[in-house]
């Protein structure tokens, strides 16, 4: 039975990594204009046809779906004029504005966020974002998102106590800060509309009807899970 | 190879319904279809529903002129296989292609009739192409098709038409040269280059399984070249050994993958950029593989959006910043894009410390190359679109305004136009100029100037810069083509070698007849070839200098050089015509000691005024001592004036009196040459069929003249095999010819004799017509193009006759050879005036004769030697 979205808190990590994915594609991690974003991250995920992509521009997560890209346009099929579209089923969709929130000694300020660009390693992604503080400093935030499903992450029993299928879908953000001050604090936007249940060490702020949160790093709490369920809309193999 | 190989699947370009009709206005009549010179852009490119044209019922298009070549193309889809029966309208002629063979052949000046033809036919998409002419009067295209078994012809309808879907449709105004049966225009000459340089060996540096559309070039410290490759994956490689020439030994490892449209590379030391259409980035290997691990974004601060059209250019490094260009936004049509996201069209600069971003320069348009060019200035090349009429070549200066108007359309109108370098005239040489590059040393006379390829006219050019009275200024010199595909990035690499990476896609973004990918070095050999060096101003005319030495007494004609100036005027137009076009008198030539130099006196140079000098005569040079003279490789130049200088007269050379005339040099006299002609006497010569002295010829300025009628004349002695040297010049109109193997047991040099023609083709009716021109074997083979000299020039001819084997050739050109008394010689001797001579062609002894035909013509420097 799918209950309604609830916070399941979990005070440690209770599951373990597991390998990448097969790819989407080669290269699964690139570079386009995407629905009229013209700078965008894409990622094709698995081979299953699930895909996420971010937006350089805004620092922000775009969406996530099931199905493809349709590469059109001058580099692509020569067309002019045309660029590339997301094709499919959407999962998740993220938020174009106010993001992120910095925090210093408790008080909020205006960080100017820029895209670092990403890593791949270990056969996956990982996306670096810079919040740039008002005093110059640099706090660095590292992003690695990834496909999983529950069997790949957790026990029979765990599957279970989580209310979980093994045929559901995971996204599985998670998200590093890298060497943050003692006085500073990130807090970072996410929204869950569309999800059967999600998982996540620690969530602020939470508003259970618009289906969003927000995340919160510190030099206390460097690392944070966010994994998001989806029940597969069309037949996933 | 040891790279991932991508499986990336080519889609195939979508396409459309209608068909693709491009028309170029050609300003003069035609009497049946011919072919244009390469590289031109069309007049009116459009698509069109069906073919259905017919000026009665009023479906003109709009700016359509009396006289042009259509082409028109795309598919036809068929919806059933058998017997297809089709029936071509028009007026005048047309020539339709079906699956690349000749379908209707409608050739010719005629009212609006029509042809048909059948084919068996597949069911499914078959190309197809249709050219057609109109010349005046009435005009009608219509093309229809009768299914197998049905009783009437209907209009192809739209739907079983299919071309390209969202092409740019590029036009350009003016008149289109066409190739005529016997042009004077030559590669290099009046029509684009069609081969590699001749002092350049081209070899490929690529593997044979790798074909690259290349967006970036770079070297990297240890010898390899880096390739970025503007196609789906987004890619950058590693090839290493390109140096070898051999693609056995090339190899290529993709180390970076998934970038967007990366159309600009740069190594700094070991560090490696690439830029992307929004994004300048730093690819970094992290643990040593040599592939790359994190990609670090230095700077993305400039505006980009989602337009096709926002490419960013570039890249090249100067001072601890890197420099590159953006595009502005277009319309699938062509047309800039209202309104423009802020600051498109600028030339920008990163700071490698910290990758802070700043404009340089503005109001470009698609600034497709940035390099660096003499005094390690920067230069940048725009391509022609609204504002711009032609593409050009500028020097990047900060704080500089361009001329394109797209993104700041009001403010721009008040705002100073920085003029470029030079202008490219469009399809003359040039289309999508794309990277400029310093010509470095070891690329013998052309070290020291800049170059740049062209991604749709193709090839490099090169470009002789000069500074005059502080600005800067010069000329474009055709240089290199023949290579596998338009030309977007090239790079000299620490082997000296020039490697040039090409490109292609649909519309205009590719050169005719190329592939779309490539990757080629070029190697200067070191060897002396004859050419055009460079063109400077002056405050009276224009000094133009070559490679090596022009022949003794060559030059000195104004008929030699053909010079015309004209301007633009940017408009919101997409290009523009040339404004003002005039031709200038050349009032005085004088060639210098070395004869390396010659000066114009021009009248009437205007400043802000592109001048285009072409060589249309014959100048050779003898390159290596006793070689044989080479004519110019390059023979034309448009130089921009935009400033005539004030205090720099052109030297004044008057010319020697004491040529080297009638006279044999050492080297022809080791070769056994003897002189038929002494220059001061028509000793060796007689009437054909007469003794004592010629009557009608005498000896004029050195050379043995026709003055008055006297006949034919012959040699006293005969020959059979032998090289003839001489040269000829006629009057406006003039007709003569050289005879050999001549006898006098008839009435006529020509019952016996071979006649090599000697004519004004331009004024004389035979002109017309290839197998009576200057140079043909009259009659019966005809030379492939007009090599004559402008009339009133010397022209050179050579005439070979060993055995059976017979060649012409005229102004060091080979025009033609063949064998007499073969089968396709009596073939060809049956079909003409010769047939009822029997006696034509078949001595294998005889006199050599020069032809009275009622007109003036002289003949010198006239020598013989014996094979």
């Amino acid at each position: 039975m799918m209950l309604s979205a609830a916070l399941l808190l979990l005070s440690k990590p209770v599951f373990q990594a597991p390998p990448p994915p097969v790819r989407g594609r080669d290269p699964w991690v690139f570079r386009c204009v995407l629905d009229k974003r013209p700078r965008m991250v894409v990622f094709a995920l698995s081979e299953q046809g699930l895909w996420c992509a971010y937006d350089a521009q805004t620092l922000s997560f775009y969406k996530c779906w099931q199905g493809n890209v349709r590469l059109t346009g001058s580099v692509y099929d020569t067309s002019h004029g045309p660029q590339p579209t997301v094709q499919g089923t959407e999962y998740l969709r993220g938020f174009d504005e106010d993001n992120w929130q910095v925090f210093v000694g408790g008080k909020g300020v205006a960080a100017e966020p820029r895209f670092g660009g990403y890593w791949m390693h270990d056969g996956r992604a990982t996306l670096l974002y810079h919040l740039i503080l008002p005093d110059g400093r640099n706090i660095q935030v590292r992003e690695t998102p990834e496909f999983s499903r529950p069997e790949e992450l957790f026990s029979d029993d765990q599957i279970e106590d989580f209310v979980l299928e093994k045929s559901d879908l995971c996204l599985w953000r998670s998200f590093q800060v890298v060497e943050c001050p003692e006085d500073v604090q990130i807090a970072l936007r996410v929204g869950f509309k569309g999800t059967s249940r999600k998982l996540v060490e620690m969530m602020e702020r939470e508003d259970p009807d618009k289906q969003e949160g927000w995340l919160v790093l510190s030099s206390t709490r460097p690392g944070n899970n966010l994994l998001l369920f989806f029940k597969p809309k069309s037949e996933v193999r | 190879m040891l790279a991932l190989m991508l499986l990336w699947l080519a889609q195939e370009a979508p396409r459309q319904e209608g068909v693709s009709m491009r028309f170029y206005f050609l300003g003069e009549p035609i009497e049946e279809l011919c072919d244009l010179v390469a590289g031109q852009t069309p007049n009116i490119s459009r698509i069109e529903p069906q073919l259905d044209f017919d000026t009665d019922q009023a479906r003109g298009i709009a700016g359509l002129e009396y006289t042009f070549l259509a082409v028109v193309d795309g598919w036809i889809e068929i919806p059933a296989p058998g017997k297809w029966s089709f029936r071509l309208t028009s007026d005048d002629g047309s020539k339709l292609e079906l699956d690349g063979r000749t379908l209707i052949e409608h050739d010719g000046l005629h009212g609006s009739t029509a042809k048909v033809a059948e084919r068996e036919l597949s069911a499914g998409s078959h190309p197809f192409l249709l050219r057609h002419f109109q010349c005046y009067g009435g005009w009608s295209l219509r093309l229809e098709w009768k299914a197998p078994g049905a009783e009437r012809y209907e209009l192809i309808p739209s739907s079983a038409l299919r071309c390209p879907a969202g092409e740019v449709r590029v036009t350009a105004p003016g008149t289109k040269r066409i190739l005529k049966p016997l042009s004077k225009l030559r590669p290099g000459s009046g029509r684009p280059l069609e081969s590699v340089h001749p002092g350049y060996a081209l070899f490929p540096a690529r593997p044979a399984d790798f074909c690259p559309k290349v967006g970036g070039l770079a070297f990297r410290e240890n010898g390899d070249l880096l390739v970025s490759t503007w196609d789906p994956e987004g890619a950058v490689w590693a090839l290493s050994g390109v140096s070898s020439g051999d693609p056995a030994k090339i190899t290529a490892r993709r180390i970076a993958s998934g970038l967007a449209e990366p159309l600009g590379l740069c190594v700094v030391g070991k560090r490696v950029f690439v830029l992307q259409k929004q994004e300048l980035t730093e690819l970094i290997d992290i643990d040593g593989d040599g592939i790359t691990d994190t990609y670090s974004c230095l700077c993305s601060d400039w505006n980009v959006g989602p337009n096709f059209h926002e490419f960013a250019f570039g890249l090249v490094h100067k001072d601890n910043w890197l420099y590159a260009n953006l595009a502005i936004a277009i319309d699938p049509g062509g047309k800039s894009t209202r309104p423009q996201v802020p600051g498109r069209g600028e030339a920008i600069r990163i700071s490698l410390e910290n990758g802070r971003f700043e404009t340089v320069a503005q109001g470009l348009r698609t600034p497709n190359g940035i390099g660096t060019g003499p005094e390690g200035e920067l230069f940048l090349t725009d391509n022609q679109g609204d504002w711009l009429p032609a593409s050009k070549l500028m020097r990047l200066e900060p704080g500089a305004f361009y001329g394109s108007r797209a993104v700041k359309l009001e403010e721009a109108a008040k705002l100073p136009v920085t003029p470029p370098v030079l202008w490219l005239p469009q399809n003359e040489i040039g289309n999508s100029p794309s990277a400029p590059a310093l010509i470095p040393a070891g690329h013998g006379p052309y070290s020291g100037q800049l170059c740049h390829g062209d991604v749709t006219y193709g090839g490099v050019q090169r470009d002789f810069l000069e500074v005059i009275e502080g600005v800067w200024q010069g000329c474009v010199i055709p240089w290199i083509q023949g290579l596998e595909a338009g030309v977007n990035r090239l790079v000299f690499g620490p082997d000296g070698a020039l490697y040039v990476g090409g490109i292609g896609s649909s519309g205009n973004w590719g050169q005719s007849g190329k592939a779309n990918c490539g990757l080629q070095r070029l190697v200067w050999q070191n060897q002396p070839v004859f050419d055009l060096l460079a063109v400077r101003a002056h405050s009276d005319g224009l000094e133009l200098e070559f490679t090596h030495a022009i022949g003794d007494g060559e030059g000195w004609e104004p008929e030699n050089y053909a010079v015309a100036q004209w301007h633009y005027e940017p408009t919101e137009q997409y290009g523009g015509p040339k404004l003002d076009e005039q031709a200038l008198r050349v009032r005085r030539v004088s060639v210098s000691a070395d004869r390396r130099k010659v000066a114009l006196q021009l009248e009437g140079l205007k400043e802000g005024h592109v001048v285009h000098v072409r060589i249309p005569g014959a100048l050779t040079a003898q390159t290596t001592p006793g070689g044989s003279a080479q004519r110019l490789v390059a023979a034309e130049a448009w130089y921009t004036l935009n400033r005539l200088p004030k205090e720099r007269p052109l030297f004044v050379r008057e010319r020697p009196r004491s040529e080297a005339l009638n006279r044999l040099s050492a080297a022809e006299r080791e070769q056994g040459f003897e002189l038929l002609f002494d220059g001061a006497s028509t000793r060796g010569w007689r009437p054909f069929r007469g003794q004592g002295p010629v009557q009608g010829w005498s000896v004029v300025d050195g050379a043995l003249a026709r003055t008055g009628p006297g006949g034919d004349i012959i040699t006293e002695a005969q020959y059979g095999d032998f090289e003839l040297r001489l040269e000829w010049k006629v009057a406006s109109g003039g007709n003569s010819g050289v005879f050999f193997r001549v006898d006098e047991n008839h009435d006529a040099v020509w019952r016996t004799g071979a006649e090599m023609q000697v004519l004004d083709n331009d004024a004389h009716p035979d002109g017309r017509n290839p197998a009576t021109s200057a140079g043909a074997n009259y009659a019966l083979h005809s030379p492939p193009v007009d090599a004559t000299q402008p009339v009133g020039l010397w022209n050179r001819a050579r005439l070979v006759v060993r055995g059976s084997h017979v060649e012409h050739w005229l102004n060091e050109e080979k025009l033609l050879e063949y064998e007499l008394w073969s089968e396709e010689w009596k073939a060809l001797v049956g079909q003409s005036k010769f047939a009822s001579m029997p006696a034509y062609g078949l001595n294998k002894t005889g006199h050599i004769a020069l032809q009275d035909h009622g007109d003036p013509v002289a003949f010198r420097n006239i020598s013989i030697r014996k094979l």
